[in-house]
């Protein structure tokens, strides 16, 4: 992580000791249970093993020629298990596998140790990048900071064939977090239900509902040529008009109707949703712009969405 | 005092309040928590009676931080107290569940077939019964059966797929490990020894904010809610704070009481702009102009009219801003590399290092800490001294030309907005490089004053005022934001002096309300672009805080390699979700191409699956499967045609590319060798609430109904790849979903596995918001016949061993295509942007195209692999 190279073998030995398991006659540290990948989790990273923080820094000196073993001298003999964990949360030690200083008392503030004790960030240049100099920023314009207008609904080839079936408006479709869920999850639990409306509401403006001839509680159908979602709406002042939301997230699992446009039932959330990369998040090669899991990459957008909505009578189920 | 009189007067009465004390009456107390991706981390105490989890309570007894800050307790939210009842409700996956079509051919064939693999083969192998049970998906009709047939079933099928097409045609998606790491691990770990594809999350949700990597060349690393306490002056944009990081909200209130101003930016009147200072309605998607205009304003104001030492200094220390760019063709151009000046010109990784303009000297001088001595042999230079690394000595790098240029050149500056290109001054050195030849430079600085239209007498089309609607004033700004000019002054002034005055305590927390729009890079970029004008990252109290989910694995360095089987010496095949997806479930089939939903594209006008086949054969990005033949048989064509060692073997590979003998999978993702088989999904709704383009994954993953109407558009707009004129229905063999949940994904996959839930399972919990690690325990066992995600994988793994030993005895060798990788020595792979399938440069593997890797898999081991941690890390945080 980071670049750095912690030596742990001695730890490693510890764990053969204490969870070893045979292999064609070898022994390793056992992963059989749950409990043991904890304990190896835990006894192997510097957040939760001074003596492995310490290391890190000793690595990360040679790397930067600055002094920082300093930043886990006092905790070297800190070893937080999972038994430790367990009897009251810990918090973790400071570490270069991370950017913060958090000794005595700090809050995390991520890059402080870059700041503070000069290490370089993991860029080109080593410091934050005003400029992207790589021949793709270049080529499309990215290279300064800048601004580049929304995607225009007519260009997105989303509702082509929806818009000769349309009847409605055309709306910005977003699917921001909810109050009664987390994602889907809790949604439907009985608590979650009571202390809402129930369901997977649709929120309009309250003149645009008018204009729609939309009544609060009323069926509302949300199509485009991706698929189409039917739920029961909302009307607040709240919401911004040309814009319809539908917290995250739906499913398919109850309340969904048929589509009267469709016949068939009604999909979920990403059902009005398509994924669009943008090309210029798959450069790289070139410093910061290599890959990594998760770190790099075109990402799955979901905003510029567009989407007709439309009043209809009491859906079949 | 006497009983009440109801007591007296008819004592069996109020027997039933007995009933309602016992609701809360337990026998036993467990610390747990809630892994659901909700960034919250909450350390709760669960109450059993009687082996049935009654409630829980919010715990209190983490360590305070420091006497100074807010204590952290109690953190909870509506949602996990509510979690005791979801445990036993109607939605709980209890028993495994299969698909009815299937297990009758199952069964039907496991009469014939004795052999389980063979049995498989004769079902998937047979186009109609195949689609029996496609056709089926999400559209009821599950019965239970037992682990035994289900384990059976599913070790069979990967069995197959490895022999007939490639171990790389197994997936799996899980989201966000550190919500519940081991459960995570237990089916990344199962996959990468198999030599399967585990997918990424965090960009495919879209909470990757990808201005972190471009900017700091870290995916996120962001403050503790803790940290929120010290800023001074606190801008929401798109994070809905009440509503969605419930137990840090108190630290805004506390924040403010000790004098925080706090601005939320939202288009809807929501939760948190209900709480704010100072509300900006601002029109969605539109926060990036806002932004711009408040750098504007910042520059003209904080950097020439006046200056701000503290500014200027972190400018010159911490960001790229002194650095020399060559100007070129009239527009800005590359870094100007220590290797083009003689001075420099011998240094190791002389094209890596970059230059600033002392002002000293009097001229370029090269400082430590640029990329080229992250990863020389003489260490010990990379850090952000102002010294010049050649010579130690101290050097004064110069913001801007602007008072010593030699000429003031025109350059061109893109306005995206209003679709145009402007001219504008910008004072340049004129520096003779090694070879004799003129080169014109001019500093990053100088170069943003002129991007963001400040004008300095230098000459062109800058704005004359901030009420010239011109990139990028005030005025300029309120045709996207709706905002008022004269809001965004006073703002911009507001934020820039309370940057001065607490020397960068400004803070801005962002989420998926700004994440989530195709241009979101820029949008963030423009707003980290203010916070270090203001010298605010690196500060407590300043700089970005962006949360959209659940991402800080604290403990990554040691969790790694036990999840991508690093211990085992095995490089994992890690895909990026997106473009997989995008991909494989052909929704770039529905595009005509770049341009049509991009203006800005200028010349860069074919398709999106152009770009992407291109990034993946120049070693940019991961894409499995590899090739169009299983990486196993690639490596005994190479044995069986003379290659012996792994270079060898390599080198062979890379020929047959280059001769289009062989293919990357990529360049025809519709032909049936390229198609995914079998997926996984545990611990997430990877066909639910995960799949953008959730109607074109039914169609094309499961090839069941689907509501899409779109018609297909990208017939003769593809260059790279091959197009089919039928688009393939139904690419998946086997979807097996692991879930406590009945949720969407469980409805349409073939098989469900019940898995314990949070309240059942030992695991570890973290997350940005707060700095503690959590643990995970069972305060019940495993519920009806679940069984927590590292048992189930590893009963998968053992069953699949056990058929392997039969089918997959020997031990085999398999080639893995890595693409280049972050923070290894690969980042100094490509000095400039050339194709080897073009001819421009050589194809070498891990310079020019991705990397290359012979391992040795033992399938019969698997299991016992998995369960023991192997030696080959060196100490944690080791690199494979
Ligand atoms: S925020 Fe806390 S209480 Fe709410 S679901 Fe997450 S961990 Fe549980």
């Amino acid at each position: 992580m980071h670049g750095l190279t912690i030596p742990a073998a001695d730890f490693y030995d510890d764990l053969r000791q204490r969870q070893g398991r045979k292999l064609n006659g070898t022994t390793y540290p056992s992963l059989e249970n749950a409990l043991e990948v904890a304990e190896v989790i835990l006894y192997l990273d510097p957040v939760s093993n001074g003596e492995l923080a310490y290391r890190a820094f000793k690595d990360e000196e040679k790397k930067t020629g600055q002094k920082l073993t300093d930043l886990a001298e006092s905790v070297r003999d800190t070893r937080i298990s999972f038994a430790d964990i367990v009897a009251q949360p810990r918090r973790q030690l400071t570490s270069p596998t991370w950017s913060a200083i958090i000794n005595q008392g700090r809050a995390y503030s991520p890059f402080t140790l870059n700041v503070e004790r000069l290490i370089p960030w993991r860029t080109l240049s080593g410091r934050q990048h005003f400029y992207l100099d790589h021949p793709n920023y270049l080529n499309w314009g990215e290279h300064l900071p800048t601004y580049k207008p929304r995607p225009d609904h007519s260009m997105l080839l989303e509702t082509e064939v929806t818009r000769a079936e349309a009847q409605g408006m055309l709306m910005n479709y977003i699917t921001p977090h909810g109050k009664w869920s987390i994602h889907s999850t809790y949604s439907d639990n009985h608590r979650m239900l009571t202390l809402s409306r129930g369901s997977y509401p649709i929120w309009l403006n309250d003149k645009d509902a008018k204009k729609m001839g939309i009544q609060d509680n009323d069926w509302v159908e949300l199509f485009n040529d991706n698929g189409v979602f039917v739920q029961r709406c909302i009307v607040s002042a709240r919401i911004p008009s040309g814009t319809v939301f539908v917290y995250h997230a739906t499913e398919r699992t109850v309340s969904i109707p048929k589509s009267p446009l469709r016949g068939t039932r009604a999909g979920m959330n990403n059902s009005i949703t398509r994924a669009r990369l943008k090309p210029v998040l798959m450069s790289g090669g070139y410093a910061q712009f290599t890959y990594a899991f998760n770190y790099w990459g075109p990402v799955g957008v979901n905003r510029d969405t567009f989407v007709y909505v439309r009043r209809i009578e009491e859906p079949n189920w | 005092m006497s009983d009440w009189i109801k007591e007296i007067e008819a004592p069996t009465e109020r027997k039933w309040e007995e009933f309602y004390r016992n609701r809360f009456a337990h026998d036993k107390r467990v610390r747990t928590t809630h892994g659901v991706n909700c960034t919250g981390s909450c350390s709760w105490e669960v109450f059993v009676k009687d082996g049935i989890v009654t409630w829980e309570l919010q715990a209190t007894d983490y360590p305070a931080i420091d006497p100074n800050l807010p204590d952290i307790t109690p953190r909870g939210c509506q949602r996990g107290v509510s979690y005791s009842w979801y445990l036993y409700s109607p939605i709980r996956v209890k028993y495994p569940y299969v698909r009815g079509a299937l297990i009758d051919l199952w069964r039907e064939a496991r009469e014939k077939h004795p052999d389980p693999v063979e049995a498989w083969k004769s079902l998937v192998n047979e186009p109609e019964k195949r689609r029996r049970w496609q056709r089926s998906r999400g559209k009821g009709g599950y019965r239970r059966f037992s682990w035994d047939e289900a384990l059976e079933l599913i070790a069979a099928s990967l069995v197959h797929t490895i022999q007939e097409h490639g171990p790389d045609r197994v997936i799996g998606f899980s989201p966000i490990p550190a919500m519940s790491q081991i459960s995570y691990a237990a089916g990344s770990r199962f996959l990468s020894l198999l030599g399967g594809v585990p997918m990424s999350f965090y960009d495919w949700y879209c909470d990757l904010p990808n201005a972190s990597p471009e900017i700091w060349g870290e995916q996120t690393d962001v403050h503790e809610a803790a940290d929120w306490y010290n800023a001074r002056f606190i801008a929401v944009v798109g994070s809905n704070l009440n509503m969605t990081r419930t137990p840090d909200t108190h630290y805004i209130a506390e924040g403010r009481y000790a004098g925080a101003k706090f601005t939320v930016f939202a288009p809807d009147f929501n939760q948190v702009a209900k709480y704010a200072d100072w509300w900006l309605p601002i029109n969605p998607g539109q926060d990036g102009a806002f932004w711009m205009a408040v750098n504007h304003v910042i520059l003209k104001e904080f950097y020439l009219l006046k200056q701000v030492p503290y500014f200027t200094d972190y400018l010159g220390r911490y960001t790229d801003s002194p650095i020399l760019v060559e100007v070129k063709d009239g527009r800005p151009g590359r870094y100007l590399r220590a290797g083009q000046l003689a001075d420099y010109a011998d240094q190791e990784n002389a094209d890596w290092k970059l230059l600033v303009w002392d002002e000293k000297s009097g001229a370029p001088r090269m400082p430590g800490g640029t990329i080229g001595f992250r990863w020389q042999t003489e260490k010990g230079k990379w850090n952000l001294e102002l010294k010049d690394a050649r010579t130690g000595e101290e050097i004064a790098p110069l913001l801007s030309f602007r008072d010593n240029s030699d000429e003031v050149v025109q350059l061109e500056f893109d306005d995206f907005g209003a679709d145009q290109k402007t001219r504008r001054g910008v004072p340049v050195k004129n520096i003779t490089a090694q070879d004799g030849r003129q080169i014109t430079v001019t500093t990053v600085f100088d170069l943003l004053m002129a991007q963001f239209g400040v004008d300095r007498g230098l000459g062109g089309e800058y704005p004359q005022s901030y009420d010239e609607v011109g990139s990028y004033t005030p005025a300029w700004q309120e045709q996207y934001t709706g905002i008022h000019r004269e809001t965004l002054i006073r703002y911009a002034r507001e934020w820039a002096e309370n940057g001065e005055k607490t020397r960068g305590k400004n803070l801005i927390i962002i989420g998926a309300g700004a994440n989530h729009w195709y241009h979101n890079n820029l949008l963030y970029r423009a707003g980290i672009v203010a916070l270090m004008l203001t010298g605010a990252v690196g500060v407590n109290g300043g700089g970005l805080a962006h949360y959209v989910g659940q991402e800080k694995l604290a403990n990554q360095a040691s969790w790694g390699p036990i999840a991508f089987a690093g211990d085992w010496g095995l490089p994992s095949r890690q895909q990026n979700s997106p473009s997989f997806h995008y991909v494989h479930s052909d929704q770039w089939r529905y595009e005509r191409g770049y341009k049509d939903y991009d203006k800005t594209v200028g010349q860069n006008n074919d398709h999106t699956i152009d770009h992407q086949a291109r990034a993946v054969r120049k070693g940019w990005l991961p894409f499995f499967p590899q090739f169009n033949k299983s990486s196993l048989e690639v490596v005994k064509e190479a044995q069986k045609a003379g290659a012996q060692s792994d270079q060898e073997i390599i080198q062979y590979v890379v020929k047959q590319l280059k001769e289009g003998k062989l293919e990357f999978a990529i360049d025809d993702p519709d032909a049936p060798s390229n198609w995914p088989r079998n997926w996984f999904i545990w611990r997430g709704n990877a066909i639910g609430t995960s799949s953008k383009g959730h109607e074109y994954f039914l169609k094309h993953y499961l090839g069941t109904h689907t509501n899409a109407v779109a018609p297909e558009q990208a017939n003769g707009h593809v260059s790279e790849v091959r197009y089919r004129k039928e688009a393939p229905q139904g690419k998946l063999d086997l979807v097996v979903d692991i879930n406590f949940r009945m949720d969407t994904s469980a409805l349409y996959s073939d098989i469900v596995l019940p898995t314990a839930s949070w309240y059942e399972k030992p695991d570890i919990n973290t997350t940005d918001l707060h700095t503690y690690i959590n643990p995970m325990q069972a305060a019940v066992a495993p519920l009806w016949e679940s069984k927590s995600d590292w048992e189930i994988f590893k009963a998968i793994a053992e069953k699949f061993s056990l058929l392997a030993s039969v089918h997959l005895s020997d031990p085999v060798k398999d080639l893995v295509m890595i693409p280049l990788q972050h923070d290894t020595v690969d980042e100094l792979a490509q000095p400039d942007d050339r194709d080897w399938r073009r001819g421009e440069v050589e194809a070498i593997p891990g310079k020019t195209m991705p990397k290359f890797r012979v391992v040795e898999r033992q399938y019969p081991l698997v299991y016992q692999k998995m369960i023991s941690l192997g030696s080959r890390r060196t100490g944690s945080g080791c690199t494979v």
